[in-house]
């Protein structure tokens, strides 16, 4: 037994295509599915969910431009990419920014986890036990290895579907499909304002490319991308629809986390009520799948960056610096999404077009150069 | 391995940990079952709260209510109800409060600020029930239901009743009342709740006081504007569709007799806005099947005809409930309780644009239409008359 647990732990390549779809999509929705559909609600109102569709299509383009990229070296994970496409420094200065937006990522997940609890369950525990008791899991999970954090989200993926899947039409008697109505009343101006909110996050689908060198058997790395695009955009695109058409274009916007209120208005008899817990404790397996995601890249992008030999040393000492960020980051709810917005307007562009672009380009002159040096 | 199985231990302890952080064990929290919110005379904020009294609090064999009542007052709802600590050994916990009694005092002041409160407190859930009485609100959380132990349960279950009985309310919960309470395009109905003292049935002069569900409480924005009755009441509900239940008692055609009661198993209602000579109009569509609960007419019904006659004739009563009802909400209230604001926003969204800042003024006058079509699915176990009027069988 031991030695079969330690064979497949070592084993290079275990990670099915699924179970890669399935990381991705939480590393992208895995703490968004419970502020991102009020975001949007609140500037899209009911036509949040065409702003779903706008962001999806968007992040496809982007996603290919990067899929593009993968396509020119293969064999390489994201940040061996990253410094073979750049050079030394403008490879080197890539991957800084992406380890920045990394960590900005981890920190605002690892915040918004623990202000979830902090708001809706327990208002008196300190902020730092629950960013704590978020990110030692997933920092658990990252030191072991993709395979432990595939598994993961594969479960938690699952765990989420089937609760939609009960909940949705638990609450069928309270939904009122009108309330989605009217269409477009504002013009697509506050549908791209939403479509705006998504991209910052479904940007994000570019980490599948960490993952595809350890697909086993190769698949079509296009199909991998839609189909992450996809999952994550219909995920919120359902929780869109679901929330307006129960409680309302109006009242999600002045919740912090109005998904969970969802749970309030659900009940079957006296029998089946108050799925409060449940809600949670499945959104904070998600929250924790993601931050495990981010982790381990981020570990593996400090390591690939100053070529240690061992990336599994990085954990811990990250974690204090994690956790740390986590409880300084922002200093009150109130001021989660200024920051949120700011950090979105500068990386999603940035991650999204200019950094792909800048590669691809680095890639084509360092082929041209190598062609006529051959000549 | 060994470190592994460190960790794990490690992890196990910090998941049930941070469990035990903020625990409240059941033994040391008062439950709340219903909150009555009043306002004093200087304009303090007075809040009853009715806890649930542990069956291990209750002296053998000295039988006591399941409830009590403590009350407090603050300049605020939050002060208010956090002084309510003063006097309780345990902190109150109110995740399982089933409804928020208030006073018609209150809700002509504005009830805005007030719901505040409770959307913003982590304890507060959506599927409270929202009631107002026209006394003081404290008044309703005297225990006064023999079959239930404590007054936010029996309340719970009156609403509940209502929406597929009787409908003589509209029973309202707090995140519906919200909705609309933030949405220009409409304004909120409650419930109304009332305190009666009826005679003893045997006649020996004790008086009972019990608990009613009455009619609706109207309000224009979050402010109160009037109350309806239970008939008025029930057409709101054929408006809204929310009533599954009502007994509608139609005259005899001809002869003498009491009338025919059509028991309503479900109501489907949809507001169609259209214009009529520049005007907005609406028609109300009501679509309702029913059964037959008594016959106390000279009238034969197992002639089809008959049958669709008796259903033209409960649409048309219904009908004419209903206008009857927009007359009131239109000249008498100005209150949109209706939702003919949001019927206009989801169908003409751009006239609505241009309309929105005077639909105070325009409200009165848009013309709506009822159109009810009765379907009569039962007739109950029996077939025909009991007995005709000669007094012999059928």
């Amino acid at each position: 037994m031991h030695g079969r647990r330690c064979k497949l732990h070592k084993e290079v390549g275990k990670v099915s295509s699924a179970q890669a779809v399935y990381t991705v999509v939480l590393a992208i929705i895995g703490s968004a599915t419970l502020i991102v559909p009020g975001s949007m609600i609140k500037v899209a109102a009911q036509d949040a969910w065409i702003g779903c569709l706008v962001a999806g299509f968007g992040t496809l383009v982007t996603g290919a431009l990067w899929l593009w990229l993968a396509r020119q070296w293969p064999g390489r994970d994201l940040f061996q990419l990253v410094l073979a496409a750049g050079g030394q420094w403008l490879g080197g200065l890539v991957a800084v920014v992406l380890l920045i937006w990394i960590g900005l990522t981890l920190t605002g997940a690892t915040w918004i986890g623990a202000d979830a609890i902090l708001v809706v369950f327990l208002p008196e525990t300190p902020r730092s036990v629950l960013a704590a008791s978020i990110l030692i899991p997933a920092a658990y999970a990252a030191r072991s290895d993709y395979q432990v954090v595939a598994r993961l989200s594969q479960l938690t993926f699952w765990g989420m579907v089937g609760l939609l899947l009960v909940l949705i039409p638990l609450s069928a008697t309270e939904m009122e499909p009108l309330r989605l109505a009217p269409v477009l009343a504002n013009g697509f101006g506050p549908v791209m304002k939403g479509a705006g909110v998504l991209v910052g996050i479904l940007t994000e689908n570019m980490a599948l490319i960490a993952l595809l060198p350890m697909i086993r058997p190769p698949v079509r790395p296009w199909r991998l991308l839609v189909a992450v695009t996809v999952l994550a955009a219909g995920m919120v695109l359902l929780l869109d629809v679901w929330t307006v058409s129960v409680i309302g274009a109006r009242l999600p916007g002045r919740f912090q986390y109005p998904v969970l209120l969802m749970a309030h208005v659900i009940g079957v008899g006296d029998i089946l009520e108050r799925l409060d817990a449940l809600m949670m404790a499945l959104w904070i397996a998600g929250e924790v799948s993601k931050i495990a995601f981010w982790y381990w890249l981020f570990c593996r992008g400090i390591a690939t960056l100053l070529r240690l030999k061992e990336w599994r040393r990085l954990v811990w000492p990250f974690f204090i610096l994690l956790l740390a960020a986590s409880v300084a980051w922002v200093e009150s709810s109130t001021a989660y999404p200024a920051a949120l917005r700011a950090w979105s307007a500068l990386f999603t562009p940035v991650i999204g077009l200019v950094v792909p672009l800048l590669l691809l380009a680095a890639t084509a002159v360092r082929r041209m150069q190598r062609s006529s040096a051959s000549v | 391995m060994r470190v592994r199985r460190c960790w794990g231990w490690l992890l196990s302890l910090l998941l049930l940990g941070t469990g035990c952080w903020s625990r409240r064990e059941v033994n040391e929290v008062a439950i709340s079952s219903a909150i009555a919110i009043d306002e004093e005379r200087n304009q303090t904020i007075r809040i009853t709260m009715q806890i649930l009294r542990p069956t291990a609090a209750v002296e053998s064999g000295q039988p006591r209510s399941g409830t009590f009542n403590v009350t407090a007052t603050g300049p605020t709802t939050a002060a208010a109800i956090r002084n309510l600590d003063q006097q309780l050994s345990r902190r109150p916990e109110w995740k399982h409060n089933n409804a928020i009694i208030l006073s018609e005092n209150v809700a002509r002041q504005g009830v805005g600020e007030i719901m505040d409160f409770f959307m913003r407190n982590h304890q507060s859930r959506l599927d409270q029930w929202i009631l107002v009485t026209r006394g003081k609100a404290a008044a309703v959380l005297v225990p006064r239901f023999q079959l239930e132990s404590n007054q936010g349960i029996g309340i719970r279950r009156l609403n509940q009743s209502a929406v597929h009985s009787t409908a003589a309310t509209v029973p309202v919960r707090l995140y519906d009342f919200v909705t609309s309470l933030t949405n220009p395009a409409e304004d909120p109905v409650a419930a109304a709740i009332e305190t009666v003292e009826f005679p003893d049935p045997s006649g020996e002069g004790e008086v009972n006081p019990r608990i009613r569900m009455r009619g609706a409480a109207v309000f224009q924005h979050d402010r109160l504007a009037g109350w309806l009755d239970e008939t008025e009441a029930r057409s709101l509900d054929w408006f809204r569709g929310e009533a599954t239940g009502a007994m509608v008692v139609v005259p005899c055609r001809k002869g003498p007799g009491r009338g025919t009661s059509v028991q309503l198993i479900s109501t489907r209602s949809s507001l169609q806005p259209y214009w009529k000579n520049g005007q907005p109009a609406v028609r109300a569509t009501v679509r309702a099947t029913g059964q037959l609960g008594d016959l106390m007419c000279q009238e034969d019904l197992s002639k089809h005809e008959a049958l669709v006659d008796l259903q033209r004739r409960t649409a048309a009563q219904m009908e004419a409930e209903m206008a009857k009802l927009m007359h009131r909400l239109q000249k008498d209230l100005g209150s949109d309780a209706v939702g003919l604001g949001v019927a206009l926003e989801r169908t003409f969204p751009a006239a609505w644009k241009k309309m929105s800042p005077q639909w105070r003024e325009i409200f009165p006058k848009v013309s709506v239409t009822p159109e009810v079509v009765v379907e009569l699915t039962q007739m109950g176990t029996s077939e025909g008359k009991l007995i005709s009027s000669g007094g012999g069988g059928k």
